[in-house]
């Protein structure tokens, strides 16, 4: 897995590619814990680039759901293809997250 | 008050220390106030004291005693400049105090280094490949990399960086011939050069030495004579030991240069050997840990249940390697059958003991006429407090009326159920999407209800199944499942193993990433 970072008019947007799962999600979640350490607390996560997320990837998606929460930020989420909106779906999440149905989208709501 | 001693080691090598106290203990710890790493000499071996403005010698050790001029002392023996101490296989010359001044002669610690050529150096190289072997553990084997060093190259301070896994070279390990043992400060121009390109350095002058011009770091401390060679093995430089000393004291020569690339090298092999060493022990923690895991999963699983007049059921749980978290329980009380299947998002023991709670949970709330989504919401607050680690766990649980094949359930976040019958062949009963138990701990959980007809069957599962993979990438999916579960003999037992064995077939002997579990119930 890989990922990259840009900075929009105070959000960050997150682009992690490939499959999130057991192996990899440990390394997304390091990297959003940097983000959330250094203050981030805007956060869009770009899943156009994601394959497939375990339920070790939602751990993470839920770890930055939380700390969204208590540090008063926002968190919105785009671009997932079928396979992962519906593991989303699946574990009753979708209600959970913002998700946006384009980048603009998702900006817009990280910057409210 | 100082006292300099000549240390000869058995094997012909020649040290020699200026000592600096007035209590010393003398042998082969690297805490030592005297260290004489030789496998013959004692861990605390003998004291040396300042009385009267004199040294003495004491004996530390009942079973390996010193000798004074080749006789055994009893107490406390004064020294005089002269005097050889023997210990182990080693002797200890007494020369009497330092010449004063910062104008001192170098001393000339290592023979071997200088002019008995080849074969000294050998000898050298040879004990320091042996010495190197008994180290167990990582830091022991720097200390000990940094005693050969300081016993063969006499310097006033060493350290010895490697490189983290972040890339970047940090000092692991620091010595120094007097005083405690304390940061040592090393120039990055220095570290860049000799670990960055590989390439050993002897510098004789930092002030006029171009690869230091402008590192502060060193000139603060005075001018001083440097020598460095990188830990080098077949992926690249580990790291690198440095040694220093002020130029007045002792400076190093292109010999010294030689033989300390020669034991770094030998110290690179062992460095990465024992790291590799280190590695296979947490691996094997690790698994060991997963075992304890396994083992508590197995043991929560319910024995199988004998076919009842109303209901047959039988389960499988096929677990993965490494990742583990799966759950199925049964019973049958007061008329009512109850069912779960789980799945805990999470691996090992934390996800294990995880699994017993929400057993132990559900066997404790669902009883009598309890209410399935009440128990979904006790279950749920009790795993969802206190949180902090973000496990979650997706269930389909529920229980059926034996007499009217009623069933109600809640779906926490889990796959969907199917319901195998003669009339409609495979469907998904319509059950409310519920979240994960342990994510929101007021929710508020909602039950589905529907009727299994006599000779239907209700098959729950984990997404083990339908995200099985082969070894092309390619996912079991839900279809496979549903077509599986169609084609499969009715009763339960034949079932759940049938539609297992597909999913094996199917998987074609690529490594099963997740747990497998499948639950079916049948009305007879």
């Amino acid at each position: 897995m890989t990922i990259s970072d840009a900075h929009e008019g105070g959000v960050i947007v997150v682009s992690p590619r490939g499959r999130v799962d057991s192996t990899t999600s440990a390394t997304l979640d390091r990297h959003l814990q940097g983000l959330a350490a250094a203050g981030q607390t805007r956060v869009v996560v770009d899943f156009t680039g994601v394959d497939y997320i375990s339920s070790a990837g939602l751990r993470v998606m839920l770890a930055l759901a939380k700390r969204g929460r208590d540090q008063k930020g926002r968190v919105a989420l785009f671009g997932m293809n079928d396979s992962v909106r519906q593991v989303f779906e699946l574990a009753g999440f979708v209600a959970l997250f913002t998700i946006a149905p384009t980048r603009d989208e998702a900006l817009h709501a990280a910057m409210a | 008050m100082t006292l300099r001693v000549r240390i000869e080691f058995a094997e012909g090598a020649l040290e020699e220390r200026v000592l600096e106290g007035d209590n010393l203990v003398v042998g082969r710890l690297s805490t030592a106030g005297l260290v004489i790493a030789h496998p013959s000499v004692s861990r605390h071996h003998a004291r040396l004291s300042v009385q009267d403005n004199a040294w003495w010698i004491q004996s530390l050790s009942a079973t390996n005693p010193t000798l004074l001029n080749d006789t055994a002392i009893g107490g406390l023996e004064r020294l005089v400049p002269g005097d050889v101490l023997k210990m182990g296989s080693c002797a200890v010359h007494v020369l009497g105090a330092p010449v004063p001044g910062p104008s001192a002669p170098p001393s000339a610690p290592v023979q071997a280094a200088g002019d008995e050529g080849q074969s000294a150096r050998l000898g050298i190289l040879n004990e320091v490949h042996r010495a190197l072997a008994t180290a167990i553990s990582l830091p022991q084997l720097l200390d000990l990399i940094l005693e050969r060093c300081f016993s063969v190259l006499a310097p006033e301070e060493g350290v010895v960086l490697l490189r983290t896994p972040a890339g970047s070279l940090e000092p692991v390990a620091t010595r120094r011939r007097i005083g405690p043992p304390g940061p040592v400060h090393v120039s990055r121009r220095l570290i860049d050069e000799v670990a960055g390109k590989g390439k050993p350095a002897l510098v004789m002058d930092a002030a006029l030495d171009e690869r230091l011009a402008g590192s502060e770091s060193i000139i603060v401390s005075g001018v001083r004579s440097v020598v460095a060679a990188p830990l080098i093995d077949g992926d690249g430089a580990l790291g690198l030991i440095v040694l220093s000393s002020r130029a007045g004291v002792r400076k190093f020569t292109e010999h010294d240069l030689d033989l300390l690339v020669s034991m770094a090298s030998a110290a690179a092999l062992r460095v990465r050997n024992v790291a590799l060493a280190e590695e296979a022990a947490e691996r094997r923690v690790l698994e060991h840990e997963l075992a304890i895991a396994h083992d508590i999963q197995m043991s929560m699983l319910p024995k199988p249940m004998p076919d009842q007049p109303a209901v047959s059921v039988a389960a499988t749980l096929k677990p993965a390697r490494s990742v583990g978290g799966d759950l199925y329980d049964y019973w049958v009380a007061d008329d009512r059958l109850w069912f779960i299947v789980a799945d805990v998002a999470g691996k090992g023991v934390g996800a294990a003991l995880y699994m017993a709670v929400v057993k132990a949970l559900f066997r404790a709330c669902a009883h009598g006429d309890a209410r399935v989504a009440d128990v979904a919401a006790r279950i749920n607050r009790e795993i969802a407090r206190d949180n902090d680690s973000m496990l979650f766990v997706t269930a389909m649980f529920g229980t059926m009326t034996l007499a009217t094949g009623d069933v109600t359930m809640v779906d926490a976040g889990h796959n969907p159920a199917v319901v195998r019958s003669q009339a409609t062949g495979v469907h998904h009963p319509v059950i409310p999407k519920s979240v994960a138990l342990g994510v929101v701990e007021d929710f508020v959980f909602s039950g589905g209800r529907f009727q299994l007809p006599p000779g239907a069957t209700l098959v729950l599962y984990t997404d083990g199944a339908t995200d099985a993979r082969n070894t092309a990438g390619d996912t079991f999916g839900a279809d496979r499942l549903m077509a599986a579960i169609r084609k499969a003999e009715t009763a339960p037992a034949s079932l759940v193993d049938s539609v297992a064995a597909v999913i094996q077939a199917f998987e074609s002997g690529a490594p099963q990433e997740d747990d497998i579990t499948l639950l079916a119930i049948k009305r007879r």
